[in-house]
């Protein structure tokens, strides 16, 4: 029981890293299911995911606002890069 | 340009080098540049270039300083050896009742945060969320494998929650 354990289960930085890597690709059948049946059990690991997601939303949210700011050269900086085209 | 090498690098200077690196790229290379196509379009690749550089550069410098981005137990401090949260964090959308993506304040502090990442995990951050880059693409210009990506997005995830924690305390 406690071999199966051990394959079934993971620890939470592992659980973590799962997340992560499910954000780049698709997780491996095993994968998917070792780290839904430890959020199942875990709280701290349930929060994190939570978390996570929001994280993941907020930056979402800054990279919109970001990309409609607009930013001048100074003068200073223009004559600079002038200069070094000489 | 500089508008929109910021938004990559989020560092006024940086911006400012890498146009600088841009404009006389192009100068010298000016015998490549097609007449016809759009200038803008080929100013931009080449900055694009240059982004992806600095990115990858500050990539190669991190690796020589600091061997242990390899070893699963050097830095991220939120789990002991075991593998388990070693300070449970009180999570963030317990902290309000109100809607945290909807509060300035609150998307200011993680502005803050993603500000503090490392050159190199903000090169993940920007390739992925920035750029909505596949994560296989984003190993092929930072020079990294992918589970050297997984890690990277792990470890910076982490610390923007701890930095989140911390800096949405104050408030």
């Amino acid at each position: 029981m406690n071999f199966l354990m051990r394959i079934v289960m993971m620890s939470c930085r592992q659980a973590a890293l799962l997340d992560s890597k499910a954000s780049f690709s698709a997780l491996n059948p095993m994968e998917a299911v070792k780290l839904k049946m430890h959020l199942k059990v875990c709280t701290s690991c349930q929060d994190f995911y939570k978390d996570s997601a929001l994280i993941d939303e907020a930056i979402e949210k800054i990279t919109q606002q970001r990309e409609k700011q607009q930013m001048e050269l100074s003068d200073a900086q223009r004559n600079k890069i002038l200069e070094a085209l000489k | 340009m500089y508008s929109w090498a910021f938004y990559k690098t989020s560092s006024k200077e940086t911006a400012e080098d890498l146009v600088q690196d841009t404009m006389v790229s192009a100068f010298k290379s000016y015998e490549k540049y097609k007449p016809g196509s759009n200038p803008k379009t080929w100013l931009y690749t080449i900055l694009n270039n240059k982004i992806i550089d600095y990115y990858r550069a500050s990539n190669t410098q991190k690796s020589v300083n600091q061997t242990t981005l390899q070893g699963s137990y050097a830095d991220d401090d939120n789990f002991d050896s075991n593998g388990s949260w070693n300070r449970v964090q009180k999570p963030l959308w317990a902290n309000t009742e109100e809607h945290l993506l909807d509060n300035p304040l609150f998307l200011k502090a993680l502005s803050g945060c993603l500000d503090n990442l490392p050159p190199n995990w903000k090169g993940v951050v920007v390739g992925k969320y920035f750029d909505h880059k596949k994560g296989s693409q984003i190993c092929k210009d930072l020079g990294i494998s992918s589970s050297n990506l997984w890690q990277i997005a792990h470890r910076a995830k982490q610390q923007l929650r701890t930095c989140l924690n911390q800096k949405w305390k104050d408030n």
